[in-house]
């Protein structure tokens, strides 16, 4: 047997085994997940993104490993945008975006305190916030008066609600929820298609959030790359130029 | 003789220290077989990704903070606040796993030469030790960030002492220093991290490449080239390492980089398997994960360990089951080395146990019920069963061998 193929086997299992199964953290839940197709590539829609959080988000949810001056630099705003649009009052550029809810009220409201969501969309994954965001309906059974379907018995209204509309569970014979559909009467301002742009838009931002050096990184990996490519090279002349004497 | 020259400097050291003579004896007339192939880069790739994890580990324990209330966040501080912090900390998670990758590769060269037979029985038996300590090194490590799987796996690894009979319980409290993993569990896991196994690793890798050097490389056609040695005592078919070995690594080097650094800056979390979704949430001590299962190379021992359901017997099995790595010289009575002059029955054997453990690395994965429980009982059966069948293989005589060829192949 040769050893060249042999090498290939068993170095292809192992690659194989390394692609096979990849172990998202969102478990006990098999919902089918939305897609929000956004890329950290797309500075607009990050920025889109940060401001609806500012507006909708951040009155109960924190963020607090990320920098207000940090977000401003990577969106290429500048402080007019973090003023006006961000931080709204008196708030310093270098301060970690807080939310002004004691969370002492939200175990009082809500039964817990908000999660700060600086790292939500690495634990949880892009798709869960967005689908999270997508499939509130209305519960009467709930305190807030919605449930979730990616997040059952959740805690957090549906505060998008007037955006959306409302939606309402449909179910098989075992009372399963098998689908949404849009309450007649209830419909929300935006589109179907408006809203889901705009989760998809707050989806961005949070990933961006879980990590911000994530697209410099990535620019930047291209550069070392290449980099490495032309040194490996100059490294095979050598080796070949070293070795031609021994394999004659 | 100037005495200004560069070779009066060089006396003057050689005086003093000798310099000289360690170079030839390590690099320049340390001779190494002609033909070793690309499986014998693995060694001094692992030395690579050493230094590579001690000079990003360094930059971490800049900044990193070994306490219960500001672990999770200091982790986050680097990956966000200190400049290149994250370079670093990306680093330091890939180099971890690609330790594995490149010693799982070294280990399974000397299983394709029999690079563990005589004479080399030591140099196998530090390396297996330096693989333990490895793995000690790396599970300590894992703690440290402190999010939901690192405190949990903490939890699990270190309760496993319970099972040492009458002492157990007590035993596990003193060694996390409280009742549950706290505090004082990080501090002593950190300083084991950064300076007690490090240390044992690098004596260990000097111990283990002076042990090399003393009986000199294997080679893939199973020929010991110091037997066959010209007037001036050179192996005929060996090369020096220095420049023909280190060029060809340097080589290896570079597509080794490659690949690291494709990982580090565009899969960092590699899919979820070097760094876990769930450790992205601080360790909760109230809030058990759904699930808990170790970093995928120290799966293989897991899946021995939950599919047995006697606890005790697993963990015996479980240590057993690398513990047994230290006997192979001595299980394997085989009259040759390479593979590619042993018996049918040996490379049929070595398929099969290569297939085993890639299995039990998969099965570590799945949730311990049903089907995965089953597989991991009868894969575990064949790991040890691939020793046993070795033995009987080859001191009973069955083992039909190709002559050992005078030269090497090139």
């Amino acid at each position: 047997m040769s050893m060249q193929k042999k090498n290939g086997i068993v170095l292809g299992l192992g690659l194989a085994l390394a692609v096979a199964g990849p172990a998202q953290g969102s478990a006990g839940s098999d919902v089918e997940m939305m897609d929000p197709d956004v890329s950290h590539h797309d500075r607009a829609s990050i920025r889109k993104g940060a401001e609806l959080y500012a507006q909708y988000c951040v009155g109960c949810h924190s963020l607090k490993y990320l920098r207000y001056k940090r977000l401003a630099e990577d969106v290429g705003a500048d402080k007019q945008w973090l003023e006006e649009e961000i931080m709204r009052g008196d708030k310093d550029p270098y301060d970690h975006i807080t939310s002004s809810m004691d969370p002492q009220d939200g175990v009082e409201w809500f039964g817990l305190a908000p999660p700060d969501l600086s790292l939500t969309a690495r634990a949880q994954g892009e798709d869960w916030i967005y689908t999270y965001l997508n499939t509130f309906y209305v519960d009467e059974d709930s305190d807030v008066g919605y449930n979730n379907l990616v997040q059952e018995g959740t805690s957090m209204p549906h505060v998008l609600a007037s955006l959306q509309g409302d939606q309402k569970a449909v179910r098989d014979d075992h009372g399963e929820v098998v689908d949404l559909e849009p309450v007649e009467g209830e419909e929300g301002r935006l589109s179907q298609e408006e809203y889901r742009e705009m989760t998809a838009q707050i989806t961005a931002f949070l990933s961006y959030a879980a990590e911000p050096i994530r697209a410099d990184r990535e620019r930047m990996g291209v550069w070392v790359i290449l980099f490495l490519i032309v040194f490996t090279g100059v490294f095979y002349l050598l080796y070949k130029e070293y070795w031609r004497d021994i394999k004659k | 003789m100037n005495r200004l020259s560069l070779s009066g400097l060089q006396q003057w050291m050689d005086d003093r220290f000798p310099l000289t003579s360690t170079w030839r004896y390590h690099m320049s007339e340390y001779y190494v077989s002609k033909n070793v192939n690309w499986w014998y880069l693995f060694g001094s790739l692992a030395i690579l990704v050493l230094v590579i994890q001690v000079v990003s580990g360094v930059w971490l324990m800049f900044y990193y903070q070994p306490s219960a209330e500001r672990a999770f966040s200091s982790v986050e501080f680097i990956m966000r606040d200190v400049d290149w912090g994250w370079l670093m900390r990306y680093m330091h998670t890939t180099g971890a796993s690609a330790f594995f990758v490149v010693i799982y590769l070294h280990m399974y060269r000397s299983l394709l030469y029999g690079s563990y037979q005589k004479p080399r029985e030591l140099l196998w038996i530090t390396g297996v030790l330096l693989y333990l300590v490895l793995m000690a090194e790396a599970f300590m490590g894992y703690v440290l960030p402190w999010g939901q799987l690192s405190y949990w796996a903490g939890q699990v690894i270190i309760s496993l002492a319970s099972v040492v009979p009458v002492v157990g319980e007590e035993l596990v409290v003193w060694l996390q220093g409280g009742y549950i993993v706290n505090e004082a569990t990080l501090g002593r896991l950190y300083a084991f991290h950064v300076i007690g196994l490090p240390l044992v690793l690098i004596g260990l890798t000097f111990v283990h490449i002076v042990g090399l050097h003393h009986v000199g490389s294997s080679s893939p056609d199973g020929v010991e080239i110091k037997k066959n040695k010209d007037a001036n005592g050179k192996p005929v078919d060996g090369i020096a390492f220095h420049p023909y070995i280190t060029v060809k690594d340097l080589f290896g080097w570079g597509i080794f980089l490659i690949l690291f650094c494709a990982v580090m800056f565009f899969a960092p979390t590699f899919g979820g398997f070097f760094i876990e979704p769930p450790n992205f949430q601080e360790a909760d001590p109230l809030q058990t994960p759904s699930a808990i299962h170790p970093v995928w190379y120290f799966q293989a021992w897991y899946a021995m360990l939950q599919s047995i359901p006697n606890q005790a017997l697993g963990v015996v099995v479980m240590l057993g089951a690398s513990a047994i790595l230290l006997f192979l010289p001595w299980i394997d009575r085989g009259q040759v080395g390479s593979i590619r002059l042993r018996g049918l029955g040996y490379k049929i054997g070595l398929g099969v146990f290569t297939i085993t453990f890639i299995v039990l690395t998969w099965l570590g994965k799945q949730e311990p019920t049903g089907l995965p429980v089953i597989l991991g009982q009868i894969f575990t059966v064949i790991y040890f069963g691939y020793f046993v069948f070795l033995w009987a293989y080859t001191y009973f005589g069955f083992e039909k061998t190709k002559p050992v060829p005078e030269r090497v192949t090139v």
